[in-house]
């Protein structure tokens, strides 16, 4: 939410739990705080990611019922963060439907992952630097909380490489704004978790401008009509991709909305 | 590519074999319905079923099972089932005479040592059939067409007054204030007036028990109550959330047109209800006098020419 509506409040059930403690200057997706708007590393964050819409009408359809981008308060299990087969497996077997919570484990998995293959990533996001740390304990809070900024531009508290992957240490050598530009959305997709939660299941402020009507329309609630699909039972939530996988008699509103709202007729 | 299709293969193998073992050691859950009516007597033979997500075929995302039953005469049911992996129980209970009721259990949402997340004991309220009634409804999702001056809303007609819509009567009256300093920088009140005495508006609360009632309110407005001013408020500031009062699941009664009598007591009115926050909102106005009913037949809407994304499908 906060790539589209910086004003969005950063929430604690998208930061790792060990992370809590910790002055949030030093997360991951606060580091490109340290430099100025001349460095391309200022950009490496969501926020603000996508605000440009260009004068666009910006709608969001989204579903309070979805399962792939639904809220996850706690720390991914850790079995769904080890090597891809497991997580197909674990996927099978223990969160049905598929893929349900995978947005928010996809985000906390940054730097958490066994592998950069399928679900989060082995470096940078989540992952702790251990030239901070203290005997076999991380610095604690208190302490970390007073690492200077020229310290943590060089060497930041959460750690941008992996036994598989150092490549993005570059970015604390003299041509790391060079290196931010070229490789900038792939190190904000393995590298920087998104705070906020995702927007298609959320209502965002920004699209409900003051005194207009409101652009924002939760399907789950707003566009389920003549009952749901027989062989889907209570709670008869919108899924994922329901605009398509469920039939027309069911969710045509959606497409009248759609319709009304870009003048298609 | 032979190498992502030799990893699939690998991963459907393991996908077999962990199904097989994690079956045997998935926790089992065990479900206590009880089913109430609204003044919270047990009702008894009440149709449940409680929905589950189950591990889908290959070529599906999602697929479902259910437990159906009936309640005993304390109004109970009670089943279990090995868990099949399923994010969430859904329970659905129905009775001919009531309006359905569900309601959601995501076991995600608690704690892995509190026994309420595999044993679940939920109340449902079931709610009677009334007599629903043909009412003026409608979902709005309106703008202001002009700020900084009072706009009344016609709620039989639909529609703004003139010259702002087609309506003539100034049932609600809106006047909204905006102070845009930039698009993230902005103080907003909107000001939900009645003009006439005795007119007004009162929130009311859901409670959890009847949330997923096929009837959202109750099947009648209240007599007294009406505040006949509403302030919504809403506040931004650049890198902080909105601020206000704005609540996109707040609920409302309302009484309109009210005449009353030398002694000031309510001669006249029309009651009606609203599920949502200005300016989107679903309104149902009572045709009749004094009628407090506010339970809607979807059949029988008395405003005509309505789009789809207009149209009131719940009571």
């Amino acid at each position: 939410m906060e790539a589209i509506d910086p004003s969005t409040a950063p929430n604690n059930n998208m930061v790792y739990s060990d992370w809590l403690p910790y002055t949030n200057r030093l997360y991951s997706a606060n580091w490109n705080n340290l430099f100025t708007n001349l460095d391309f590393r200022s950009t490496l964050t969501w926020n603000s990611r996508l605000t440009n819409f260009n004068g666009a009408q910006v709608y969001n359809f989204y579903s309070s019922g979805e399962e792939v981008l639904r809220e996850w308060d706690v720390d991914p299990p850790t079995n769904i963060l080890s090597a891809a087969t497991q997580i197909f497996a674990d996927y099978w077997v223990s969160h049905t439907p598929v893929a349900s919570y995978v947005w928010v484990w996809q985000e906390k998995g940054k730097g958490r992952a066994a592998s950069d293959t399928l679900l989060g990533s082995t470096h940078g996001g989540w992952k702790f630097n251990s030239y901070y740390d203290v005997g076999t304990n991380h610095m604690a809070p208190s302490q970390a909380a007073l690492l200077t900024s020229s310290q943590l531009q060089t060497n930041a508290f959460f750690d941008f490489a992996s036994a598989s992957f150092t490549g993005d240490l570059a970015l604390y050598g003299g041509l790391g704004n060079a290196y931010a530009y070229q490789n900038h959305n792939r190190i904000l997709s393995d590298a920087i978790p998104a705070l906020s939660f995702p927007v298609g299941a959320n209502h965002v402020s920004r699209l409900a401008p003051l005194g207009q009507p409101d652009r924002n329309f939760n399907m789950n609630v707003e566009f389920k009509i003549n009952g749901w699909p027989s062989d889907r039972k209570s709670p008869y939530d919108w899924l994922h991709s329901d605009f398509h996988q469920v039939a027309y008699t069911f969710t045509y509103k959606l497409f009248d909305e759609i319709v009304n709202d870009g003048n298609l007729k | 590519m032979k190498i992502i299709v030799c990893q699939l293969i690998i991963a459907l193998a393991v996908i077999c074999a962990s199904a097989q073992t994690s079956t045997k050691s998935a926790p089992e859950w065990k479900a206590t319905v009880k089913v109430v009516d609204e003044v919270g007597q047990p009702v008894a033979d009440a149709n449940v079923e409680i929905g589950f997500y189950v591990q889908p075929p290959l070529d599906q995302s999602v697929a479902m099972d259910s437990i159906v039953g009936k309640t005993d005469t304390n109004g109970l049911f009670t089943t279990s089932h090995l868990s099949t992996g399923s994010i969430s129980l859904g329970f659905q209970v129905t009775k001919v005479g009531y309006y359905p009721t569900t309601k959601g259990h995501e076991f995600a949402k608690f704690k892995e040592n509190d026994p309420a997340k595999w044993n679940p004991n939920v109340t449902l309220v079931l709610k009677k059939i009334g007599q629903p009634i043909p009412m003026y409804a409608k979902s709005v999702n309106l703008g202001m067409p002009v700020f900084d001056k009072p706009t009344g809303f016609d709620l039989m007609a639909g529609d703004w007054i003139a010259p702002y819509g087609k309506g003539i009567n100034a049932d609600i009256v809106f006047e909204a204030h905006l102070d845009q300093r930039a698009e993230n920088d902005a103080d907003y009140n909107l000001t939900v007036s009645f003009p006439k005495t005795g007119d007004g508006i009162q929130e009311f609360t859901v409670s959890e028990a009847e949330k997923g009632s096929g009837l959202l309110s109750s099947h009648e407005a209240p007599t007294d109550g009406y505040q006949s001013q509403w302030v919504q408020t809403r506040n931004r500031k650049p890198g902080q959330p909105e601020k206000g009062n704005l609540d996109l699941n707040r609920n409302y009664f309302f009484r309109i047109r009210t005449v009353l009598d030398e002694n000031g007591n309510v001669k006249s009115a029309f009651y009606g209800k609203i599920y949502g926050d200005f300016l989107k909102f679903r309104y149902y106005l009572n045709p009749t006098p004094n009628s407090r009913n506010v339970e809607f037949d979807p059949k029988q809407n008395l405003l005509g020419g309505l789009k789809s994304t207009e149209q009131v499908s719940a009571p």
